[in-house]
């Protein structure tokens, strides 16, 4: 029986005994976050639509590459949904510069029980607020580079700044964002 | 660590790498532990980024698509390829994972464009077949109407040879008849006096199977010379010009043999017809 207090390991576990009820839940639990990353990176719902399928797709096909000492598993489905988004936009399957499609927010965390969605809640606070304090060249270097899978040399061009600024900016805002977060207690994986 | 390659670490960390730039790097990283311990710390920023989206739902088909492609997934596991149907190979083949089927639809258009054409070609080939089988057949039946025509052209001048003898003056005439063996058999013999040459008309023989012939014989004393082979049509009627080495009334007697196909040096098979050549017949 699944339930939603069964942990993330635990559904893994069942989903490598091929029980797709199991990711079936881990899909009520995290495709609209995944989801949310995809719009970000694409801002086209039918290639993000695509980028879900795809990310939960290889949970189930790739189980076998999920190592839980090196992170959660939604760290790992978030990497898995990054790359795809990439390699679109590498594809040119995308535009650089998308027209950000209207968006339905997902308020409510299908699949998540009471402490985890309140979890989820706070760790985006926290991002949140730790991307706001950031510098906005800063932060703007880490969003083309993050969210839009622009290159060091496409964002200079883009910035209009020299390579070596960017190089800079994107270094220190890092630093300065993992600062941030770990002073609103938010835990690495 | 390395000034250069340095500047690659923050976009390595947030993915941007081109695939030259990353290969290069990550060659770097297992040499630089410095680099390595950066690249980790770093791993919580990379956590945390994603939740700098807001969440959306995904469109309602994807789950449906996806739990489909599990299920799917999940039966091909439970079944040896070996054991699936020829059609559900095909399937798998042919249709996506995602279900978009637009590229599958095209496939099966091209394939029954492919199937359609190839059975007009077979059928072309077929007709052009049967029709060249047809001029064949024709032409053997031209061939065979030119051979009936080419006997039937002989037959009609060894019967105006034989009405010629017969209507010429002084011309005798001999009574041919059948043994035992073939008792309606009869004919007749015309030639002139002293005459190498003579027409001999018969009817009533029977027809004889494939490889058996008739065989004419002109006796002298004991001594039969073959005079030729022939066959009978449907009527047991057959009309022989003769052509002897000496005066055809000057022979004893005129027999017909059965003998094999390409006639025989002497009689061996049954003989049909006998009948002496009297000059009072």
């Amino acid at each position: 029986m699944i339930r939603a207090d069964l942990s993330d390991e635990q559904l893994m576990r069942l989903i490598a005994t091929r029980d797709g009820t199991a990711l079936e839940y881990l899909y009520e639990r995290y495709s609209a976050s995944v989801m949310g990353l995809a719009m970000k990176m694409l801002g086209n719902r039918a290639e993000a639509d695509e980028v879900v399928q795809e990310t939960f797709w290889r949970v189930w096909s790739k189980t076998d590459s999920y190592r839980a000492d090196r992170g959660t598993l939604l760290s790992w489905i978030f990497g898995i949904a990054h790359n795809l988004c990439i390699d679109m936009i590498r594809q040119q399957k995308v535009k650089l510069l998308n027209i950000q499609e209207t968006q339905i927010v997902n308020f409510a965390n299908h699949g998540m029980n009471e402490a985890a969605s309140i979890r989820d809640a706070v760790e985006r606070e926290q991002v949140q607020s730790a991307m706001d304090d950031l510098p906005s060249e800063q932060r703007e270097v880490i969003e083309m580079a993050f969210f839009k899978g622009l290159t060091r040399q496409e964002i200079a061009k883009a910035t209009g700044v020299p390579l070596g600024t960017v190089h800079t900016r994107a270094r220190l805002g890092l630093q300065k964002l993992r600062t941030a977060l770990q002073a609103r207690g938010f835990e690495q994986d | 660590m390395e000034d250069k390659i340095e500047e690659l670490l923050p976009f390595y960390v947030l993915g941007t790498l081109t695939v030259d730039e990353r290969e290069h790097f990550e060659a770097y990283l297992q040499t630089n532990p410095e680099a390595r311990e950066w690249v980790k710390q770093m791993t919580l920023v990379t956590t945390a980024l994603p939740r700098y989206a807001d969440r959306v739902d995904a469109s309602p088909h994807v789950k449906k698509v996806l739990m489909e492609r599990v299920q799917e997934h999940s039966r091909a596991k439970q079944l040896p390829a070996e054991k699936l149907g020829f059609i559900e190979r095909l399937r798998r083949l042919f249709v996506p994972k995602g279900g978009n089927m637009v590229l599958p639809a095209m496939v099966v258009l091209s394939l029954v464009i492919a199937i359609a054409s190839l059975a007009w070609a077979l059928l072309m080939v077929n007709r052009a077949s049967a029709l060249n089988q047809e001029i064949t057949n024709l032409q053997e039946k031209l061939a065979s109407q030119e051979q009936l025509i080419n006997n039937l052209q002989e037959q009609l001048v060894n019967e105006q040879q034989v009405i010629a003898l017969i209507s010429a003056p002084g011309t005798e005439t001999f009574d041919i008849t059948g043994t035992d063996l073939q008792p309606q058999a009869r004919g007749r013999l015309f030639v002139k006096p002293n005459s190498q040459t003579g027409s001999l008309v018969l009817s009533g023989l029977t027809p004889l199977e494939t490889g058996s012939v008739y065989q004419l014989w002109l006796i002298q004393g004991d001594l039969p010379v073959a005079a030729g082979v022939f066959t009978v049509d449907a009527q047991g009627q057959a009309t022989l010009q003769l052509q002897a080495v000496q005066a055809i009334s000057s022979y004893d007697a005129l027999g017909v043999s059965v003998e094999p196909e390409g006639g025989s040096q002497q009689p061996t098979g049954d003989i049909v017809i006998f009948s002496a050549l009297s000059k009072d017949a």
